[in-house]
């Protein structure tokens, strides 16, 4: 007589199951991985913020080095300012053709933001409009104010008005003085 | 008057900081605090950054095409897109600390000294650097500092302050550039703070006829207008001292609805009490809540704290959200080494605001929900959201906060007097669209109230909008009607704010 087989899994079977699905996981996460992800590495001004939202290059280089596109000119993207972050990327596929070829043709994708000024910097003078094809467009009339006079000087070296509570006496950085701005 | 440098794309695709949210605008405008034909100011100024606003706008207007301002490209919702005129505004970092006495309004009971005064695009960094460096700080700030001083406050972005709240409660003015090439100061008829002199010096149009104008003005998304620039009191710098610890779930549960932080052995509450809860891990003995508390210090320098040799990639958070698409049952295993790697517990890390709540690591495709709920509620509501987890993992945990309720019309944190906030950060993939979606079920089921926040992932129809805003809606588009002729309603409108009828 065949005996009637439980309908609770051994905890043979129980493990085999489980073997079984962390394998299908680890192929499926494999699978994933090799799709949906690039190589990256980054350099950054952590404590500088950008100007712009990131532009995206491709750039080649064929022959092993003794060919490559130019140097990517990032004056009028970045208005003669420097850059906040470059982010070199490659994928599968580029590293493919590299080895396909034998490393006659090698892509890279950069991705790069510019730097700002701080707060309190300036702005270095752009490239002329006419080099980067800047658009003019009018500015309504009525309720402009004027163009900053000469009230540039620098901070009068005054110390902030309020101070923590219980704060140490350490001087702070800079000083401020209310009466020396634009308001 | 010489004209205002800006540069323009076509055509141009963009995406959000954490990729889950795509458009094409026809046209995508820079703008900058320089002129096109005349040489840049001798420090950094307003004056062209605001001219370039105005002639964005104005040329929209002209072309009958919607206009959005995008600021640190933060956040998580469609607020800041639309596919015909974007501008981003990071370029306008203009700021300036202290006010003369002409520019102030003499009923003004504040500190002159403490006025700041920034344009839009003044990224929290900037601003935490700017103000540390000479004595001040944010009152409070977001839990992290790429957004723009604009983009945090417009949609209603906040720490865990809970005797303060967000950041839009502590702006005390909004400069906004409108149609018919005009351009308005609002604040508060009970809180005047800048003279005629300061608006004429701006050439502005100052009203502050009542409260309403600005309470629906400052959290609008870009719906009012575009924000050239806020102004708010800075607070002396000071120091928050800074302690993780695990509990158990039981432990910290007990504090969510009362704010007794004895089970969690804080002898009162902190500038700053926050949770992060393994949903997988909440039995006894498991530590599965993971407890962040910040008390207020005097200020002394201190050196900032240094980062990792090594983090998760730039696609970690897309792989981790596709390996739990196809297997969720290992979600319970990560979520565990992951926030076991990322909070460490600490003790008394002393930090300015600045240093605290620094840049985020975290990039990738990340979606993230945020739950506003009245305090009562809390307990249920985030119960609610380890019900969900416990019956359909996903790569997302809960991080709870509290913040005092925001006097802001269409602000996610007005329950009165703390709302308490359930933000929901996770890997990207279906899978986490589908918990949310069952998240916000199992919160109407429990018949519970509930807000969203702006700046993150929103439910597709606003079904919830009824019980949780009730009249602030119609009062927000009633004082948005006030301020913007119907072209100029449509004008600074999108889809987006079609979609949640808000339009």
């Amino acid at each position: 007589m065949r005996r009637k087989q439980s309908r609770t899994p051994s905890s043979a079977t129980r493990r085999g199951h489980s073997r079984q699905r962390a394998s299908i996981a680890l192929l499926c996460a494999l699978a994933t991985a090799s799709l949906v992800s690039c190589y990256h590495y980054r350099v950054a001004a952590p404590q500088v913020s950008n100007q712009n939202e990131p532009i995206s290059v491709t750039k080649w280089s064929f022959f092993w080095g003794l060919l490559q596109e130019a140097d990517e000119d990032t004056s009028c993207a970045c208005l003669n300012n420097g850059l906040k972050e470059t982010t070199a990327s490659t994928n599968l596929a580029y590293v493919l053709l590299g080895v396909v070829t034998l490393g006659t043709v090698m892509p890279l994708e950069l991705e790069y933001s510019c730097a700002k000024p701080p707060p309190d910097g300036k702005w270095p003078n752009p490239p002329p409009a006419a080099q980067c094809g800047f658009p003019v467009l009018p500015v309504p009339s009525g309720g402009a104010p004027a163009p900053r006079e000469s009230s540039d000087e620098p901070c009068a070296p005054t110390a902030p008005s309020s101070t923590p509570s219980g704060a140490p006496t350490s001087p702070p950085v800079v000083p401020n003085d209310p009466d020396a701005g634009d308001f | 008057m010489p004209n205002p440098l800006l540069t323009v794309l076509r055509n141009h695709a963009w995406k959000n900081k954490h990729e889950n949210v795509t458009v094409t605008a026809e046209s995508f405008y820079d703008v900058f605090n320089l002129w096109a034909d005349a040489p840049a100011p001798a420090k950094n100024d307003w004056r062209p950054g605001l001219q370039g606003l105005r002639a964005v706008v104005a040329d929209a207007e002209r072309r009958e095409k919607r206009i959005r301002a995008l600021g640190g490209a933060w956040s998580l919702s469609e607020a800041a897109t639309t596919s015909e005129v974007m501008v981003n505004t990071k370029g306008l970092n203009f700021v300036e600390l202290g006010f003369r006495t002409e520019n102030v309004d003499p009923a003004f009971g504040g500190n002159r000294a403490a006025l700041c005064f920034t344009q839009c695009g003044v990224s929290v960094m900037e601003l935490y650097q700017f103000l540390e460096a000479r004595g001040f700080t944010l009152p409070t700030g977001g839990a992290s500092n790429g957004q723009t001083i604009a983009g945090a406050v417009s949609t209603g972005t906040h720490g865990a302050a809970n005797q303060l709240g967000s950041m839009q409660d502590f702006m005390l003015g909004i400069h906004l550039v409108i149609d018919g090439g005009r351009h308005v100061w609002i604040e508060r008829k009970s809180r005047p703070v800048v003279s005629e002199a300061f608006c004429q010096r701006l050439g502005a149009e100052l009203k502050r006829e009542d409260d309403a104008l600005f309470d629906a003005a400052i959290v609008s998304f870009g719906s009012f207008g575009m924000i050239h620039a806020l102004l708010f009191e800075a607070e002396p710098v000071f120091l928050l001292e800074r302690t993780l610890e695990r509990h158990d779930y039981a432990d910290a549960k007990r504090t969510f609805s009362t704010l007794d932080l004895a089970s969690v052995g804080l002898p009162d509450l902190p500038f700053h009490y926050e949770v992060i809860v393994d949903p997988y891990h909440t039995g006894n003995g498991q530590k599965g809540a993971y407890v962040r508390s910040m008390y207020k210090r005097p200020f002394a320098a201190v050196p900032p704290e240094t980062s990792a040799a090594v983090s998760p990639g730039d696609d970690a958070m897309a792989f981790l959200g596709g390996v739990t698409n196809i297997a969720p049952d290992i979600v319970p295993v990560i979520m565990a080494h992951v926030l076991g790697l990322k909070l460490p517990e600490k003790k008394g890390i002393l930090g300015t605001p600045g240093q605290q709540f620094g840049p985020t690591d975290s990039r990738g495709f990340i979606m993230s929900i945020e739950i506003g709920v009245a305090l009562p509620d809390a307990e249920n509501a985030i119960d609610a959201v380890i019900e969900v987890a416990k019956q359909f993992p996903w790569a997302g945990f809960p991080a709870i906060r509290y913040v005092k309720a925001s006097s802001a019309t269409l602000a996610f944190t007005h329950f009165a007097p703390t709302t308490c906030t359930i933000e929901i950060p996770s890997a990207g993939s279906d899978r986490t669209k589908a918990a949310f979606e069952r998240i916000w079920t199992e919160l109407h089921r429990r018949r519970i109230v509930f807000t969203l926040h702006w700046g993150q992932c929103l439910r597709p129809a606003a079904v919830h909008f009824p019980s949780a805003y009730g009249d602030r809606v119609p009062a927000w588009q009633a004082a948005r009607r006030t301020l913007l002729a119907p072209a100029g309603q449509r004008l600074f409108s999108s889809a987006w704010l079609e979609k949640l009828g808000l339009a």
